[in-house]
């Protein structure tokens, strides 16, 4: 499918939907305001347009973006909807960096380097502001021999486990730190979710290590941190979106902001990616933005885009163009999404090795939470796999029809 | 007759007189709350020789400002001005938006309190405190570390049925030269009458916003912070020492009104007393220090409907 072909198929709101997914720096703003306008005048529908708003995470975006272009004729509930979002947004923002002032005040103490990841200070970095960016969570990367001290700090400062680890054996415990790559914590005050990471879905630790490495150590609100390195950060981001196939449009805003304000060199990215096997998330990303935002890919890249398997670049458009959150979707249409995704995994990180992807089908950190076997009977997870997993699921169906069936009775 | 259409302090204003101050109003076609006329020689003169008269009687204030203009309100629905001797226009502004601006509030039944209002995940935080006591400073920072500012200066606190909101005012801080050069001199200020203009941009939160604590800022020497919860009295009295030119209230036809709304404040909004040393560079580690505060004394603060 040609970038011509997709985005004219989109209703004229998604369009819209993808103009105000970013803000463009200075020098391409007279761009993204003729983007806006010229969405704007083929009379989008409006609900479409903040119901894609939600579903991108874009509301204080959008709304900002929208304010840009001063000529605009909106209707009166349109912009309250906007604005309503956008301040919840901002609210929700200041309080998760606040809250994340106080992670790394206690990391400080503890000297526990610790690396913020996306979030609100990546809003600060970007855009200048903080409440810019829709976070769901806060994020932050340590080492990972720095992971039980971390822990022990969190719970210090009112941030508690969502799972309780007090039941997993020194076995399982090593095996969750091997095969997953965060914890969950929720705190007990706001209810605003953590999730203390040693590596990322598509790192080895070591590679989590090396980022670690290559930080700046940085200074905020009187907090010292570690700042991912420009190009780190570029790789992380593009890594990140098609870990999740591009699902939502704020990704590649933040990636097209970084491309048009001409922050990062490209090269040395794409050089950097070519070492760790990381090459198609960057090239599948660069396709993106020249599709969705007409910002043209270094031309030393073009001949690499132009070989991308066209299953990435499908499913990403895909992804980014349905109106469902994928976690709305049934257990059938998710049993089959995870199909897809091993597919688009192995197509999208051709590197990672035969093992790891069969590890990844093999062993699963979940069961070991369903299932508490003793360490001498820890083998038996191998062969009960399939059973677990049919557990799983039918657990997950029944949880989900009496849902269903609460909801239909209300 | 050119008229010039604004929105402030939940108040639509039209004016004959350019305000570059007031933020534009987006629904200028309805009619205004309070309009704004600029005349020559409309005003009769107030006794008296001070540089500063001013005249408080139900329903009418009036204002007379040496060489620089005569101003009258009206029922709460109409300003004149009568600029004197080729006054320069932005000093008539000056005693415009902040005195008379003052007067037409308590005439509407919005309490003034001479303070900034900032917008955080915890509700409005209103700081009031003594004439340089560092409230315009503290806003600064506040605005530079991602806040949005809803007023510098005068915060117009209204009541609703669910408790007390502030009024957005005016979407610029007014700084004097020391916090300006303490806040990193921003850029796109400029310089008016007396003091800087930092614009706020997308940091002026332009809706009303719900009023969590009122904090009384107060040096002392030691160098750690205090943060004290106010009962009593002691609440009402603080409010009523840091209403904006307290002054014109008293002969005004809301007077009662607004006296129980002082109480009524001090018992439904928190009443803090922050004293702290004044040292500029401390204002950061001020503003942790009041984060803390407030994350572990109030709840965060739902969103409001229909802004």
């Amino acid at each position: 499918m040609t970038s011509i072909e997709w985005i004219n198929e989109c209703s004229s709101a998604f369009r819209l939907m993808l103009a105000t997914s970013w803000l463009a720096p200075d020098g391409r703003r007279p761009e993204q305001k003729e983007a806006i306008r010229r969405a704007c005048s083929a009379g989008p529908d409006w609900d479409e347009y903040l119901c894609l708003v939600d579903r991108h995470r874009i509301p204080a975006m959008s709304w900002a973006s929208l304010k840009c272009v001063p000529d605009l004729c909106l209707q009166e509930n349109v912009v309250r909807e906007l604005r309503r979002r956008s301040d919840a947004c901002r609210m929700q923002s200041m309080l998760r960096l606040h809250l994340l002032a106080g992670v790394l005040r206690r990391f400080n103490r503890a000297s526990i380097p610790v690396m913020p990841l996306k979030g609100p200070l990546l809003s600060i970095e970007m855009y200048g502001d903080p409440g810019l960016r829709q976070s769901k969570d806060l994020d932050i990367l340590v080492r990972r021999e720095h992971v039980a001290a971390a822990q022990a700090c969190l719970e210090e400062t009112g941030w508690s486990r969502c799972e309780k680890s007090s039941i997993l054996t020194q076995r399982q415990l090593e095996f969750n730190m091997r095969h997953e790559h965060h914890t969950d914590y929720v705190h007990a005050r706001t209810d605003c979710e953590l999730e203390l990471h040693w590596r990322t879905v598509w790192e080895s630790p070591e590679e989590a290590g090396d980022h670690m490495d290559r930080s700046l150590t940085a200074e905020w609100q009187g907090c010292t941190y570690q700042a991912m390195d420009r190009i780190d950060l570029t790789l992380y981001l593009c890594n990140h979106g098609s870990n999740h196939a591009w699902f939502r449009a704020k990704w590649l805003g933040d990636l097209a902001r970084i491309h048009a304000a001409g922050s990062v060199d490209w090269m040395a990215a794409l050089t950097r990616a070519r070492q760790s096997g990381a090459e198609r998330p960057l090239l599948l990303c660069l396709r993106l933005l020249e599709d969705a935002y007409r910002i043209p890919a270094p031309s030393a890249a073009r001949n690499s885009i132009r070989a991308l398997p066209p299953v990435l670049i499908g499913k990403s458009i895909r992804e980014l163009i349905t109106l469902a959150e994928p976690c709305t979707r049934g257990s059938l249409a998710s049993l089959l999404d995870r199909f897809r995704n091993a597919r688009f995994s192995r197509r999208l990180w051709p590197a990672r090795s035969l093992w790891e992807s069969i590890a990844a089908v093999a062993l699963c950190p979940a069961d070991i939470k369903l299932l508490c076997l003793p360490d001498r009977l820890f083998w038996l997870y191998l062969p009960l796999r399939p059973f677990l997993w049919i557990w799983r699921r039918v657990r997950d169906f029944l949880r989900e029809s009496r849902v269903r069936a609460g909801g239909g009775g209300l | 007759m050119i008229t010039n259409s604004y929105r402030a302090y939940g108040l639509s204003f039209v004016a004959d007189l350019v305000c570059p101050e007031l933020p534009p109003d987006p629904h200028s076609g309805r009619d205004a709350d309070v309009t704004i006329q600029s005349f020559t020689k409309a005003l009769r003169p107030l006794c008296g020789n001070e540089d500063y008269r001013f005249e408080v009687l139900p329903g009418i204030f009036r204002l007379d400002v040496s060489g620089v203009a005569r101003y009258c309100v009206r029922e709460a629905r109409t300003i004149v001005v009568e600029p004197l001797n080729q006054s320069l226009p932005a000093k008539v502004r000056l005693f415009l938006l902040g005195s008379t601006m003052g007067a037409l509030l308590y005439q509407r039944g919005l309490l003034p309190l001479h303070g900034c209002a900032i917008e955080t995940p915890f509700g409005t935080m209103i700081f009031v405190g003594a004439q340089g006591s560092g409230k315009s400073t503290l806003a600064a920072e506040f605005q530079r570390r991602g806040y949005r500012i809803l007023s510098d200066d005068i915060c117009a606190v209204q009541q609703i049925p669910a408790g007390f909101q502030v009024l957005p005012a005016l979407p610029h801080l007014r700084l004097c030269e020391d916090a300006y050069d303490r806040v990193g001199r921003p850029e796109g200020t400029r310089f008016d009458v007396d003091k800087f203009i930092v614009p706020l941009g997308e940091r002026y939160c332009p809706h009303p916003a719900r009023l969590t604590a009122v904090h009384v800022l107060s040096d002392h020497k030691s160098s750690e912070p205090r943060f004290e919860f106010l009962c009593g009295l002691d609440r009402v009295r603080l409010l009523f020492e840091n209403l904006y030119r307290p002054q014109f209230l008293k002969g005004q036809q809301t007077q009662a009104q607004l006296t129980r709304m002082v109480g009524s404040i001090a018992q439904q909004a928190a009443v803090v007393s922050v004293n702290r040393r004044r040292d500029a560079a401390r204002t950061s580690d001020l503003i942790r220090f009041l984060e803390d505060n407030w994350s572990q004394n109030f709840a965060p603060a739902a969103p409001m409907e229909n802004m």
